[in-house]
């Protein structure tokens, strides 16, 4: 194959125009294609396997109080009340949710604090007490995970999940009790991940009833 | 200047050259601005959110349930919640305005009721679920939230613009005490696939009744 040479062409000024032209057109197709292919507005994400961090562990203290013999501590006591998964489905499709919460021994051994089934249909909204379901109350930190699938039982993506704590403040004495809340979405996790194993895990902790 | 110039006339390939050169160049910049240094462009926009809304107050509640009926006591556990609202604010950081279709659905899916609102340039509007969409009737009822946006000037358009957030406002009591408590979270962004599927199932299903 033979390089042009562009000394044997005797181009005018009309060719560099058409030059400059259809250089400057793939320039501006290429932009606009990348900026296509990118999808910037095409947003969002759904993922079958869910996570979540739960403290359901209570507190006597926090920061400072909890060096200096409980001195101030009954200020700053706190009780986990309760810990709320909520799961809502946006897709057309029927899901069911396996919501199961993991702890860890002292000694770094995970073990399996409880888990339930929830049907899930289009538009429909789904929770879980966590604290109450699995009597979990002052016990552990502990992970809750959500896993989605259809109804024949395969793994599906479609679910978004929100996770609540509430928790009681005491004061000067327990019949003044306030409940603060704070909230946090469940994490998407890799499908991939799911695949390498966890799904499987899931599934057979939480039986079907 | 005069000799400039009669220096290109005489050289019409050297000026082709030159402008080739130099498009070659923006094109290249331009490629290389669009695709490396941006690569992931740092954040999503879809034109379907989703997010719930829990409107009911309870005296009861959690690890005070533990091994026993749940009832409700009238203050077991030193707190009195009620008159309970949850916010939906949206924000259109696009130069686009939008039109944002809220709709509410119940516990079993159902739809209960929706709204609508304008969402220009830069501007927030925030939504009262209770006072402002179910006229103050909201009480105990819980459910999904699903936001849809189309274009303020073509309503047929699905397009993406909005991001959302959630917010539960709930006033608490005890003995002669109020404090408001609130806990805030992210509407989530959820394909644009799921809204098409089924011939537009979930998008006419809204868009429909609320538009």
């Amino acid at each position: 194959m033979r390089f042009i040479n562009l000394r044997s062409l005797k181009w005018g000024r009309s060719q560099a125009l058409a030059a400059v032209a259809v250089g400057g057109v793939l320039a501006m197709g290429a932009v606009l294609i990348s900026s296509v292919l990118n999808l910037p507005s095409k947003g969002g994400s759904l993922s079958a396997y869910l996570i979540g961090a739960v403290n359901g562990q209570d507190h006597d203290c926090f920061g400072n109080a909890c060096f200096t013999n409980g001195a101030g501590g009954n200020l700053a006591e706190s009780d986990t009340v309760e810990a709320v998964v909520r799961l809502v489905n946006p897709t057309n499709n029927s899901l069911s949710a396996y919501v199961a919460a993991y702890a860890a021994t002292s000694n770094g051994q995970p073990f399996l604090l409880g888990c339930v089934i929830k049907s899930l249909d289009r538009n429909e909204y789904a929770e879980v007490n966590l604290i109450q379901e699995f009597a979990a109350y002052d016990s552990h930190d502990f992970t809750v995970k959500v896993l989605t699938v259809d109804a024949a039982r395969r793994v599906q993506a479609g679910a978004k999940g929100w996770l609540t704590h509430y928790v009681a403040q005491t004061s000067d004495n327990s019949n003044r009790r306030f409940l603060h809340m704070r909230e946090t979405e469940l994490q998407e996790v890799p499908i991939e991940v799911a695949k390498a194993g966890e799904a499987a895990r899931i599934i057979s902790d939480c039986p079907v009833p | 200047m005069a000799s400039l110039a009669n220096f290109l006339k005489r050289q019409p390939r050297l000026i082709m050259l030159l402008s080739v050169v130099v498009a070659s160049t923006l094109a290249v910049g331009f490629i290389y601005t669009k695709v490396f240094v941006f690569p992931s462009y740092g954040g999503t926009l879809s034109p379907y959110l989703v997010g719930y809304y829990d409107l009911r107050t309870r005296s009861t509640f959690g690890n005070s349930c533990i091994g026993a009926a749940c009832a409700d006591t009238g203050g077991g556990e030193g707190f009195l919640p009620h008159r309970t609202d949850a916010a939906i604010d949206l924000t259109n950081p696009t130069a686009t305005a939008l039109h944002a279709v809220i709709a509410l659905f119940d516990i079993s899916g159902a739809f209960v009721d929706c709204t609508t609102r304008t969402v220009s340039t830069n501007e927030t509007v925030r939504v009262y679920v209770n006072n402002n969409i179910l006229g103050g009737n909201g009480d105990s009822q819980f459910g999904a939230v699903k936001v849809v946006t189309v274009l303020d000037s073509d309503f047929s358009r699905v397009q993406a613009g909005l991001k959302g957030a959630l917010t539960h406002f709930v006033i608490e009591s005890s003995d002669q005490t109020q404090a408001l408590f609130s806990r805030a979270s992210r509407l989530q962004e959820v394909p644009a696939e799921a809204l098409k599927a089924n011939n537009n199932a979930e998008l006419l299903r809204i868009t429909n009744t609320c538009l």
